[in-house]
C-alpha cells in the first residue's frame, strides 16, 4: 500500500467551529464562530514557533490565544486589512459588514469599530474582500448589482459595480489594489478595474493570475482573466458527491508552489491538485494529496463525519496548510508528495 | 516544561484561616528575588503564628523550590501538605538544584541539605479524596490533577466557605495518568493560572506521532537516540509507545533502558500505582512494566557499539549519572539525537541544550560541543483553554481567580469567563490583594421550647416556606444560640426594661384632683361600655392596659395634667383604644371648654401618632418616652 505522509501534523481543538481562517501577518491567524444562537468569539491565534520559523529547533506545539472579541452575529466571512490592525466581518443575510480593531500588545481584545452600510441580501450573505492600498477599503456585496467598495475610514462608497444582473455573489477577491473579481454562484465571473466605470466580462488586457473556481458538483475550472468566456482548464475532483451546501466551498492557489490548488467544502477532506497537466476537457483527476484527518473521529464519539469548513495556505511554507472542520478541529499540516511503501 | 519561569506563591485568607498555596522559586534570578517576598506576611519573626498551613500542588520547583528557605531560613513549623508522590520527588529535585546552585556555582545564602531534610519532616503526605482536618475548622482535600505524577488540586474549606486551587490539570485521558476530575463542589473561589486559559493544545496523538517520527528518522539514518528520563516520569509511557511502533514498523534497531531505572521505576510504580490509569494498572498486574519484546537492559559498554540504537537513561535533566555519560559520548555526532521528554531545572545540561546552547563547559574545564540534534517532547498534558472551561463548568465556582505573569490586560478572557458562566473573574497582579465576598451560612442553635412556641404560632398551609422567628440571639464562645428573651435575660443577668409611650394633656379644671379623676372615670365608663375600666386605689384609672393619671400644678390648682401611658407592646386593638380614650378625654376637654386638638386617628404606629400630635398641639403632648 502506498501512502502519502505528513512532514508535520498538528491537531488542535477549538471551542467552537470556525469557517474562517484568515492570516494576520505570517505568525497569526484569526478564527471565528458561526453559531446562530449564541454570542460568537473572534480569536487571533499565535501559531506555535514550529509553524512560523524556519529554524528546526522549536519546542512549542501549542496555539496561544492573543486577542479575542465577541460578535453578536455569526461570522461567515472575515478578512484582515493588510498592514493594519483592522478586521472586517460579515455574517448571514441581514447582519452588517462590521469593522473591528485588534488591540495592541498590552490588551487582549478585538473591539468592534463600526458597521459599513451595505445592502444585505436575503438569500445569500454579504461577501467581502479587503485591500489597504491606497487606503483601507472593503469590497462587499451579496448580489452582482450591489457590489460596492467602501473606504473604511470615511464610509465613502468609492466604487459600485455597474452591472444589471443580480446573480448571488459567491466570492470577491482583490487581484491587486485596483483590480478585483467577482465570482457569482451561477458561475458568472466579473473582473473590475476601479479606475474604469464598467466591468469587463471579457477580462483584462494585461496579464493577471488565472482564476480557479469550484462548483458544488466538484468541478474545478481554471479561467484566464484575459479570456473569461471559456475555461482554460477543467477537472472533476475524485469521488466527491455534490456538496450538501455551498456554505463551506473553498478553493485556493498555493502561494509558493506553481499551478497548485487546494479545494475543500465538498466532504471531510482537503484535496491538493497540480493543474499543470490539465486541459479544457472535464476529466476526473487524481489529487496530489488528500488530507483526511478531519474524518478521524475520537474513539467512543458516535458523531457524523465532520465537514471541512475552510482551508488556508501558509504564506511562505510551501506545503503547509491550515484547515478547520465543523467539529471544531483545526489542523496544521505539512504534506509531502513523496509516497512511502508500507506493508498492509 | 521550558515555559516554567514564575514563582508561585499565593496567600489565601478564608474564614479567619491563612493558607499558603505553593512556595515556588523563580529560576531566572540568582539573588533574593528568586524566592517569594515573605516580608509581605511578616517583617520580622516566624511565619508559624501567621500561617495555618502550606499546600504544595506538584513537584516542579517553581511551585515548591522555596520551601526549605521558607520553613528553615524564614521560619515555619506548621504543617506542609502534599501528595505522596510529590513528597517522594520534591526533596530529590530540591537537592539537585541545591547542588547546582551552591556546589557548582558557589552561591551563598542558600538552603543546605540538612535544611531540605528538616523541611521535609514538616511535610504531611495526603491521599487523594482524603479529607484532612488541619484544625477544628479548616479542612483540605486533594483531587487528582494529572499533568505530572502526584499533581493535585486542593479544596480548602472553612465552614461553608471554600476555595479550589489548581495550577495544572489534565482533563483528557492521558496514556498513563488518569484524567482529572472534581466534584460539583461549588466553591466560593477557583484559583488557577491564566496561561492555561489562553493555550490551545496540540493533540496527544500528534505529539506522540512527532516523537515516533523523530526517533524513526534518526534511527533510519543510523543515528543513536538518547532519551533522558526521570524514573517517575514518562519512561514507561514512552517505552510502550516505542515497543508498539517497533512492532508495527518491523524495526530492528535495539532499544535499551538502564537497569537502575527499571528497579527504581518499578519500586515507585508499586508505590504509586493508584495514580496511574486502569489500563496501566492491569498491565502492571499481569507483567512487569519492563518486560518488553524489543526493549532490553542496558550495559554501559553498549554505548560504544556501532549502529543505531535508542537508550532510555536517568536522570532526566542530564545533570549527572548515566544519561550524562552517554550524552558526552554521543554529543559530537550530528546523526545522533537527544530527546528531552520532560522538565528541566535551570542550570542543568538539559536546560542549557534546550535553550539552544551548543558549547557546554564540563567538569575539568573541558568544553563539549553539541552537534547532535536536540529535541523536546512536551508530553506534559497541561490543561488548556478548553480544560479550564470544563473545570469551571464541573466545579461551578462562584468566582474565578486567574494567576498570571503577563503584563497584558486580560480583558477578553475576563469577559469570556464572566459571560459564559455569569460569575466574577479576577486577575490580580503580583503583590495585589483581592477580596471576594461570600455568603457564609452561620449555624445557630435554637432551644426546643422556643422552636415549639414559635412554630405553634405560625401553623398554616405553607408550612414549608421560610418562617419568621422571634427570639434573642446570644453570641458566646464562637457559637450562636437563639433563645427566648426571658431566658436570654436570665443567662446574661440583665433585668428587663419596659418601654412606655406617654401623652400629657394640660387641662383647666377648677375641681379637686380626685373629682376630676372620678368625672373622667365615669365618662370613660359610660362611653367604653364593653371595656374594663378600673378606678385604682392609688387614684389612677386603668382602661384595659392603658394608664391614666391626673395631677395638678402646685401654683395653679385649676391647671391639671392628664398623663396617659401605654406600653410599646400594645396590640393594634389596644392602640385603637388609647386613641379612643384620648378622644373621650377631648370630649371632656371640650365640655370643660378647653380646646385641644386631637390627632387624626389614621396613624397606626404609636410613634408616628405621638410625633404628629406633638407637632400639632404646640408641644402640649410630649413624644413617647421611656419610663
Amino acid at each position: 500500500v502506498k501512502e502519502s505522509v505528513y512532514k508535520e501534523l498538528h491537531d488542535f481543538e477549538l471551542q467552537d467551529a470556525t469557517r474562517v481562517l484568515e492570516w494576520t501577518g505570517d505568525k497569526r491567524v484569526c478564527v471565528a464562530g458561526f453559531e446562530p444562537t449564541k454570542t460568537n468569539e473572534i480569536l487571533q491565534l499565535l501559531l506555535p514557533a514550529k509553524l512560523h520559523t524556519r529554524e528546526n529547533q522549536c519546542l512549542e506545539r501549542d496555539l496561544k490565544v492573543e486577542h479575542g472579541g465577541f460578535s453578536e452575529h455569526p461570522v461567515y466571512s472575515l478578512k484582515h486589512v493588510p498592514h493594519s490592525s483592522l478586521l472586517v466581518t460579515s455574517g448571514p443575510a441581514a447582519s452588517p459588514v462590521q469593522v473591528w480593531e485588534i488591540g495592541n500588545d498590552e490588551k487582549d481584545v478585538i473591539k468592534p469599530l463600526r458597521a459599513i452600510p451595505s445592502r444585505t441580501g436575503k438569500e445569500t450573505y454579504t461577501k467581502i474582500a479587503t485591500t489597504s492600498m491606497p487606503s483601507p477599503r472593503v469590497a462587499h456585496g451579496s448580489k452582482a448589482d450591489s457590489v460596492n467598495i467602501t473606504e473604511i475610514e470615511s464610509d465613502k462608497v468609492l466604487y459600485s459595480l455597474d452591472v444589471t444582473r443580480s446573480d448571488p455573489v459567491g466570492n470577491l477577491y482583490f487581484v491587486d489594489c485596483n483590480t478585483f473579481f467577482v465570482c457569482c454562484t451561477s458561475g458568472l465571473l466579473y473582473v473590475a478595474d476601479v479606475r474604469q466605470p464598467h466591468p469587463a466580462l471579457e477580462g483584462k488586457k494585461d496579464a493577471t493570475p488565472a482564476i480557479a473556481s469550484l462548483s458544488s458538483e466538484g468541478h474545478i475550472v481554471i479561467t484566464d482573466t484575459r479570456k473569461l468566456g471559456s475555461p482554460l482548464k477543467s477537472a472533476r475532483s475524485r469521488a466527491s458527491t455534490p456538496a450538501s451546501s455551498e456554505l463551506f466551498m473553498c478553493v485556493s492557489w498555493a502561494p509558493v508552489l506553481d499551478d497548485t490548488i487546494a479545494i475543500s467544502g465538498l466532504d471531510s477532506t482537503v484535496q491538493i491538485y497540480n493543474t499543470s497537466s490539465w486541459d479544457a476537457t472535464m476529466r476526473e483527476r487524481d489529487p496530489l494529496f488528500t488530507h483526511k484527518g478531519h474524518s478521524v473521529v475520537a474513539d467512543g464519539e458516535d458523531e457524523s463525519v465532520p465537514m471541512v469548513t475552510v482551508h488556508s495556505w501558509h504564506p511562505w511554507n510551501e506545503r503547509t496548510l491550515l484547515s478547520a472542520a465543523t467539529d471544531g478541529s483545526l489542523h496544521a499540516w505539512d504534506w509531502s508528495d513523496k509516497l512511502i511503501e508500507r506493508d498492509s | 516544561g521550558p515555559e516554567d519561569v514564575g514563582r508561585s506563591c499565593i496567600l489565601v485568607s478564608i474564614g479567619g484561616k491563612n493558607i499558603m498555596l505553593d512556595c515556588g522559586m523563580h529560576m531566572g534570578f540568582n539573588d533574593d528575588r528568586r524566592f517569594p517576598d515573605f516580608t509581605y506576611i511578616t517583617q520580622s519573626g516566624r511565619l508559624t503564628d501567621l500561617l495555618d498551613c502550606v499546600i504544595i500542588s506538584h513537584f516542579h520547583l517553581d511551585h515548591c523550590g522555596a520551601l526549605p528557605y521558607m520553613s528553615e531560613m524564614v521560619g515555619y513549623d506548621g504543617p506542609i501538605y502534599m501528595t505522596h508522590p510529590t513528597k517522594a520527588i520534591c526533596p530529590i529535585l530540591l537537592e539537585d538544584y541545591r547542588k547546582i546552585t551552591v556546589d557548582k556555582k558557589g552561591e551563598t545564602n542558600f538552603f543546605t541539605s540538612q535544611m531540605i531534610k528538616d523541611c521535609m519532616k514538616k511535610v504531611v503526605a495526603v491521599n487523594l479524596h482524603q479529607t484532612v482536618q488541619v484544625d477544628d475548622d479548616l479542612e483540605i482535600k486533594a483531587y487528582y490533577a494529572g499533568h505530572v505524577l502526584g499533581a493535585a488540586m486542593f479544596q480548602i474549606k472553612v465552614g461553608s466557605e471554600s476555595v479550589v486551587y489548581t495550577v495544572s490539570l489534565n482533563l483528557n485521558f492521558a496514556f498513563l495518568l488518569r484524567a482529572a476530575w472534581i466534584d460539583r463542589c461549588r466553591p466560593d473561589l477557583l484559583i488557577t493560572e491564566s496561561t492555561y486559559a489562553t493555550t490551545i493544545r496540540d493533540s496527544k496523538r500528534c505529539r506522540e506521532r512527532d516523537f515516533l517520527k523523530k526517533v524513526h528518522d534518526a534511527v533510519e539514518k543510523g543515528g543513536k537516540v538518547l532519551i533522558p528520563v526521570f524514573a517517575l516520569g514518562r519512561a514507561q509511557e514512552l517505552c510502550i509507545l516505542l515497543e508498539t511502533f517497533w512492532e508495527r514498523m518491523n524495526l530492528k534497531a535495539p532499544i535499551y533502558f538502564s537497569t537502575g531505572l527499571t528497579e527504581k521505576a518499578n519500586h515507585y510504580y508499586k508505590l504509586f500505582i493508584t495514580w496511574t490509569n486502569q489500563k496501566i494498572r492491569k498491565t502492571f498486574v499481569q507483567r512487569n512494566m519492563f518486560e518488553f519484546k524489543h526493549i532490553k537492559a542496558f550495559d554501559r559498554t553498549f554505548a560504544d557499539n556501532p549502529g543505531p540504537m535508542v537508550v532510555f537513561a536517568t536522570p532526566g535533566m542530564l545533570h549527572a549519572g548515566q544519561s550524562l555519560q552517554i550524552f558526552r559520548k554521543w554529543a559530537g555526532n550530528e546523526k545522533n539525537m537527544v530527546i528531552m521528554p520532560g522538565y528541566c531545572v535551570q542550570g542543568t545540561v538539559g536546560h542549557k541544550i534546550l535553550n539552544g546552547q551548543r558549547k557546554l563547559e564540563m567538569e575539568g574545564r573541558q568544553t563539549l560541543e553539541v552537534k547532535m540534534q536536540v529535541e523536546y517532547m512536551s508530553f506534559s498534558a497541561h490543561a488548556d483553554a478548553k480544560g479550564i472551561m470544563q473545570l469551571i463548568r464541573q466545579a461551578e465556582p462562584a468566582n474565578v481567580l486567574l494567576v498570571h505573569g503577563e503584563a497584558k490586560k486580560m480583558e477578553f478572557l475576563n469577559h469570556k469567563i464572566e459571560q459564559e458562566f455569569k460569575i466574577s473573574c479576577y486577575m490580580p497582579c503580583n503583590g495585589e490583594t483581592v477580596s471576594i465576598p461570600t455568603n457564609p451560612n452561620i449555624p445557630v442553635d435554637i432551644s426546643l421550647s422556643l422552636l415549639k412556641k414559635e412554630s405553634a404560632q405560625s401553623v398554616g398551609p405553607d408550612c414549608k416556606k421560610p418562617k419568621l422567628l422571634h427570639g434573642t440571639l446570644i453570641m458566646k464562645d464562637n457559637n450562636m444560640r437563639l433563645v427566648s428573651p426571658e431566658q436570654a435575660l436570665k443567662e446574661i443577668g440583665l433585668c428587663e426594661h419596659q418601654l412606655r409611650f406617654t401623652c400629657r394633656l394640660h387641662i383647666q379644671d377648677p375641681h379637686k384632683e380626685q373629682e376630676t379623676v372620678s368625672r373622667l372615670y365615669n365618662h370613660l365608663k359610660s362611653i367604653l361600655k364593653d371595656r374594663t375600666v378600673q378606678h385604682l386605689p392609688d387614684g389612677s384609672i386603668m382602661v384595659e392596659s392603658i394608664l391614666l393619671q391626673v395631677s395638678s400644678h402646685s401654683d395653679d390648682p385649676a391647671a391639671k395634667v392628664l398623663l396617659i401611658s401605654w406600653t410599646y407592646q400594645v396590640s393594634i386593638e389596644t392602640f385603637w383604644l388609647s386613641h379612643l380614650i384620648t378622644m373621650a378625654v377631648s370630649t371632656i376637654v371640650y365640655t370643660f371648654q378647653f380646646h385641644i386638638l386631637i390627632a387624626n386617628a389614621e396613624h397606626y404606629s404609636p410613634f408616628i401618632w405621638g410625633e404628629f400630635i406633638s407637632g400639632d398641639c404646640q408641644k402640649t403632648f410630649r413624644r413617647a418616652c421611656v419610663y
